[in-house]
């Protein structure tokens, strides 16, 4: 059937693992959607997921082979990380280091504690073993790997163990002795997963490669077995396109690459939100966003600048730092389930702690008995009681206002001021992430437009952009599913880095082309044998910068040229510029230093067909009721329209105030504010001037 | 309180802020490691009378000397005197400062054109001259020796850089590049503070903002208050000695008497030692910084860092004593060794009142090594500075930690690669030492072996160290710790060093390090009965 085949162009679907829900989203080639919620399945979540699968092929009338894309954001690496549930590994380490894990940077996590802890490393002493051996920082063997005891060593080292990291000093200059380690441990044991650092992450600084390879070996074997299970169920099934996985920056990869490349997947689950922004602002015209994803316990927020989400090596995964690129996400703990409290000093104060789903806010009459951000929305009346979460859960009115009035109580507040200064306290922590991806990183807020979902997002949004002097901010059609949707407008897409440290004055020109090669040849491969045709991979050239003797480095895309003096100028050039631009001064005199080379490589997927909705019919939008909401630009309650999010057609207008309801979220449109439905059924708030 | 508990909370909120943005703009830009990477630096902002409002600080030796800069500033330069764009830098220890390489920037926040309050930041300079690479020279007996010594002055006046000052600084130091671009950077977080600041200022109005700002003052000064009453009352007393001061091998002691008052606490150490001939003597900002450090661990540390959080706490230290020299005195190691001694006799003394709440003794020095040359084939000097951690002293429910920076610093190590790739040196091992932790039912945390090997031609390596001779004590029956040592390969044989030594090394020699363990807390036989 003609009608079929070019349905299976290119129906993808989107599976984003949550804690409490699987969330499931179905886009065909016209653009129509279907979604899905279950129940995640935390024991096994392959469960969950196949059981929303199933379901939508089902709602949407489609057989699992019509599948073209199949995309997946999974927790699975980061759980087994913060539950300390990976594989038992053991470490290979230069004879003489053996502690490096262990000390890390010498720094303790506070510093007014006398009883702070350092986190535990994921390898226990008696698992690390040295070997005799050294490279030099030029890459010259100084030590060869020395074969006497070695047998021994290895032997010792995969006794008992699911896995072996190995990280010796300097290996990303020259990785010869990591290899041949690798090859002695697959002679001795075929099956065990090796993980050598000048593979995971061939960059300088030893404690924080080390502690990368550490975590990809913890969490291989874990993800592997995960993936493999999917994998047979969806075969199972009928499926026949392969499961594409998300990665920590935002591309996916294939499902059988991603056990070897665990690392990169610590932050799959964070990454499908700011990908979201990014589409919806793509959609919208917009290139320079901030994204702000307000759930129930915590909010995240990233940057988007120029249409390219930042990017950072520095991430730390409970409290271990994971150096391989991922979306620059902050998260505060700040949500709708955030507890409202009276500090020692009379202070009001919101979070960090929250009070979940259970027992959840006090207005859910499940046992909670502080009050929250939630029960302060509801008694401000921005949050309808008979419709959260569409009306699944009831929310008790009364009960929030009873545990906000014992607040109010001791700061001699009305109970409306008492729930206004929770909202207001709350949108101050959340203020401050914000300020840390944008003023602190050097761009000014005034130039972006944020982009809010999550279930709260939309709530707090205009409060937050009017603040920060955001002048727009855009609430994409289905607040709640964000994330799921961000899944489905992505790319395969593979990197890896090299560092080189080589002085821009007088650089080894050959060794920079070879270098560049010799990772574009590796990523192309590995695009290759993921079914990309070689005509459609892009790739991208990047240097890392940075001033000698400085140790923090600019990321500039460079030409793909051939690498000469001409390039070279050009690169540092740009390097000035972008210096200036982002710390305010550029040192033109000082010698400047490369000191990582870097490829992406990208398989592109069609382009994603936006949505479009019917045009508003009547002139003016009709709300389902009115209700009284508290408003700070009057410093009271005014009798506000209510509107139903589906019935507003394209063009639709809204002048505040009012308010806007539906599913999966609540958007608030303050006074003196209108909210513009577009074509693809966003809200756009703005200020009326 | 004249605020309302919810606009302090947002007010609040914008002034940590401040300090944070300052922070990172200072982190960001700087050219050195040892601020970017090791973060030796801080930010804060004060209030018109240069009482310290919010502060950024990534160790605790800057928590309490830099309200004592910006009122050095003041007192040279009187509130009338300063201009929007003016920025007055300092280093003097006895004029604001605590050692020469800590070189501190401040600015005045104006509104209306009046001065409405400061901001500041400070970083520790890799060199500011002197007679040795890294301006720590051991042996030094006067402040001339170590470096260029900045009084308060006036470094930009309305936004021009005093160029005649800045190049007199760089000719005075030995990496002037280096310098230049540490100090612009911070200028840049000064400049990130007054503008934010000011924006403060203009969108809530000088009276509100000066309203919180006292109300802010009266909120922490509360909280330590009700920390303060809930202490048993007393006075108690305790003394400790450091191995020497560098010059002669006398035993220096340090001795304090801290009272527990219903409202007030009072850290005297009045009977300290008589100021040195060598260079541990501790600036009174640094004893300050100490006490105040002391005071936050052992009340409740999320109480907001600002003058009325230290105001119930009193000083004493007689002009003339180790803990407040008169000048021309040697300070430079009172800011990274003597000020770890400060904390073990405030916490030895504080045993009594605190039972639960005190640990035995951490490793008690920072172990500074500095290593300066040049840089073979080239004409280019070089000089590495790095401190290294030791043992964690035990805790009354747990272990000490091993291998970690306690008390006063917290600073990054510098990465084998990272050094190695910049300096002609050689890490040759780097592993924690096997029962250096005081013994006891928890053991004291273990130190530190780092050995490097110099691959120039020759180098001159200061090392200024504590806590070899004296080691960390242990506490209620633990086990005091393995003390420290250092040693110098010579090519032949390991030469045993003293605690605070500089002195040339040539190429293949080998410097040795091993940093005191913690001392162990209660007797190992409960533990035995225990299992």
């Amino acid at each position: 059937m003609p009608s079929q085949s070019r349905r299976k162009e290119s129906i993808r679907i989107g599976i984003d693992v949550g804690g409490t829900f699987t969330d499931v989203l179905l886009i065909d080639s016209t653009g129509k959607r279907w979604h899905v919620k279950v129940r995640s399945t935390p024991e096994d979540s392959s469960k969950g997921v196949l059981n929303g699968l199933l379901k939508i092929l089902n709602l949407a009338k489609i057989k699992p082979n019509a599948v073209r894309y199949l995309l997946h954001g999974t927790t699975v690496a980061t759980n087994a990380v913060l539950q300390r549930k990976g594989a038992k590994i053991s470490l290979l380490v230069t004879k003489g280091f053996e502690d490096i894990l262990e000390i890390g940077r010498q720094q303790r996590p506070t510093l007014y504690d006398l009883f702070v802890e350092r986190i535990p490393p994921l390898v226990p002493r008696n698992r690390i073993f040295g070997v005799e051996e050294r490279i030099q920082a030029n890459g010259a063997v100084y030590t060869p790997l020395a074969k006497k005891e070695l047998t021994k060593t290895l032997k010792s080292a995969v006794r008992n163990v699911e896995g072996v990291a190995v990280c010796l000093l300097f290996a990303y200059q020259n990785p010869i002795h990591e290899q041949q380690l690798l090859s002695q441990l697959q002679h001795i044991n075929s099956d065990l997963p090796v993980s050598i650092s000048s593979e995971v992450l061939p960059e300088y600084r030893e404690y924080e490669r080390m502690s990368t390879t550490v975590l990809n070996a913890y969490v291989t074997p874990v993800l592997t077995r995960y993936l493999q299970r999917l994998d047979e169920a969806l075969t199972d099934v009928g499926i026949n396109t392969p499961l594409l996985v998300m990665q920590s920056h935002g591309g996916v990869l294939q499902s059988r690459l991603a056990g070897t490349q665990a690392a990169r997947l610590l932050f799959s689950g964070l990454a499908g939100g700011t990908l979201g922004g990014k589409y919806t602002g793509q959609v919208m015209n917009q290139d320079n966003i901030i994204t702000f994803d307000m759930g129930g316990t915590s909010t995240d927020v990233a940057l988007i600048s120029n249409g390219k989400i930042r990017e950072t090596a520095e991430g730390q995964i409970g409290g271990l730092p994971c150096r391989v690129p991922m979306t620059d996400v902050e998260t505060v703990g700040a949500g709708g389930g955030s507890i409202a409290w009276i500090d020692e000093g009379g202070i009001l104060r919101v979070g960090p702690h929250s009070a979940g789903a259970d027992p959840g806010p006090a207005a859910y009459g499940t046992g909670g008995q502080e009050p929250t951000v939630t029960d302060a929305n509801l008694l401000l009346g921005r949050l309808n009681p008979d419709y959260f979460l569409g009306g699944e859960l009831l929310l008790h009115s009364e009960l929030a206002k009873l545990s906000i009035q014992e607040l109010a109580n001791k700061l001699s507040l009305s109970p409306e001021n008492c729930a206004f200064g929770i909202v207001r306290v709350v949108n101050a922590n959340m203020e401050r992430a914000i300020r840390v991806v944008s003023i602190q990183r050097g761009f000014d807020p005034r130039d972006f437009v944020l982009v809010a979902f999550g279930g709260a997002g939309p709530m707090h949004a205009w409060a937050l952009a009017k603040n920060l002097g955001v002048p727009r901010v855009l609430v994409p059609r289905a607040p709640g599913l964000h994330s799921t949707l961000g899944l489905l407008a992505t790319n395969l897409r593979c990197d890896q880095s090299q560092t080189v440290l080589e002085s821009a004055t007088s650089p080894d020109f050959r060794r920079i082309q070879k270098v560049y090669q010799q990772l574009e040849t590796q990523l192309r491969d590995l695009l290759r044998k993921q079914g990309v045709p070689q005509k459609s991979i892009s790739i991208q050239r990047f240097t890392d910068l940075r001033y000698e003797g400085q140790a923090y480095e600019i990321t500039l895309q460079v030409p793909r040229g051939r690498i000469s003096k001409a390039w070279m100028q050009e690169v540092v050039k740009a390097f000035h510029t972008r210096h200036e631009q982002q710390y305010g001064f550029a040192a033109t005199e000082a010698p400047v230093t490369i000191v990582n080379l870097q490829v992406i490589a990208f398989g592109p997927m069609p382009t994603l067909k936006p949505a479009e909705i019917e045009p508003q019919k009547e002139l003016s939008p009709t709300p389902q009721m009115t209700r009284p909401v508290f408003f700070e630009e009057v410093e009271g309650v005014i009798d506000t329209p209510i509107f139903e999010r589906t019935t507003l057609g394209q063009g639709a207008v809204i002048v505040g105030p009012a308010i806007i309801e539906q599913l999966d979220s609540t958007t608030v449109v303050h006074p003196k504010t209108r909210a513009v439905v577009s074509r693809g059924g966003n809200l756009v708030l703005e200020a009326i001037s | 309180m004249k605020t309302d508990p919810v606009s302090f909370e947002v007010f609040r909120n914008a002034f940590i802020s401040v300090a944070e943005e300052m922070g990172a703009a200072l982190v960001r830009t700087a050219y050195s490691p040892n601020i970017k990477e090791r973060r030796d630096c801080s930010a804060a902002v004060f209030d018109v009378e240069g009482e310290m409002v919010s502060q950024a600080e990534h160790i605790p030796v800057h928590l309490g000397a830099m309200p004592e800069s910006v009122k050095a500033a003041i007192d040279v330069y009187p509130i009338t005197q300063w201009e929007k764009g003016d920025v007055v830098i300092l280093n003097d220890p006895y004029e604001g400062g605590t050692h020469l390489p800590d070189i501190t920037l401040i600015s005045p926040v104006l509104y209306k054109e009046e001065v409405s309050g400061f901001v500041a930041n400070r970083a520790h300079h890799a060199d500011v001259g002197g007679s040795v690479p890294g301006s720590m020279p051991g042996g030094a007996t006067e402040i001339y020796q170590e470096g260029l010594r900045i009084p308060p002055t006036k470094l930009v006046e309305g936004g021009k850089v005093n160029q005649g000052l800045w190049r007199m600084i760089l000719a005075n130091v030995r990496t002037p590049i280096e310098r230049q671009g540490d100090l612009r950077a911070q200028l840049a977080s000064n400049a990130t503070g007054v503008t934010r600041f000011e924006s403060i200022l203009r969108k809530y109005s000088r009276l509100t903002i000066f309203t919180f700002l006292t109300d802010l003052h009266d909120y922490s000064n509360n909280r330590m208050l009700q920390q303060l009453q809930q202490m048993p009352k007393g006075k108690y007393t305790f003394t400790d000695y450091m191995d020497n001061d560098g010059v002669t091998s006398e035993p220096v002691s340090l001795t304090v008497q801290v009272t527990i008052k219903q409202n007030q606490i009072i850290f005297d150490f009045t009977g300290s030692n008589p100021q040195t001939q060598g260079n541990i003597n501790a600036p009174f900002a640094v004893t300050l910084s100490c006490s105040y450090y002391v005071l936050r661990c052992v009340t409740d540390p999320t109480i907001p860092v600002n003058a009325g959080c230290y105001a119930p706490l009193k000083v004493i230290a007689p002009v003339g004593t180790v803990l407040n020299p008169r000048p021309p005195a040697a300070v430079s190691a009172g800011n990274v060794e003597t000020s770890q001694r400060i904390v073990d006799v405030l916490l030895g003394a504080l045993k009594e009142a605190l039972p639960d709440r005190i640990p035995a003794a951490s490793q008690g020095t920072m172990n500074n090594l500095i290593i300066g040359g040049t840089i073979p084939g080239t004409t280019r000097a070089f000089t590495f500075y790095e401190t290294i951690a030791g043992g964690l002293g035990a805790r009354p429910k747990s272990d000490g930690i091993d291998g970690i920076h306690s008390h006063m610093t917290n600073t990054a190590n510098t990465p084998i690669e990272a050094l190695e790739s910049a300096y002609p040196l050689r890490v040759r091992c780097y592993k924690l030492i096997p029962k250096s932790g005081g013994k006891g039912q928890y053991r004291g945390g273990e130190g530190i072996h780092r050995e490097i090997e110099v691959l120039s031609d020759q180098a001159v390596v200061s090392i200024q160290s504590d806590r070899r001779h004296f080691a960390p004590w242990g506490l209620r029956g633990g086990q005091p710790a393995l003390p420290g040592r250092n040693r110098h390969w010579e090519g032949t044989e390991w030469k045993e060093l003293p605690g605070k030594i500089t002195f040339t090394a040539r190429k293949g020699d080998v410097i040795s390090i091993q940093t005191p363990g913690g001392g162990g807390y209660g007797a190992s036989k409960e533990k035995k009965r225990d299992l």
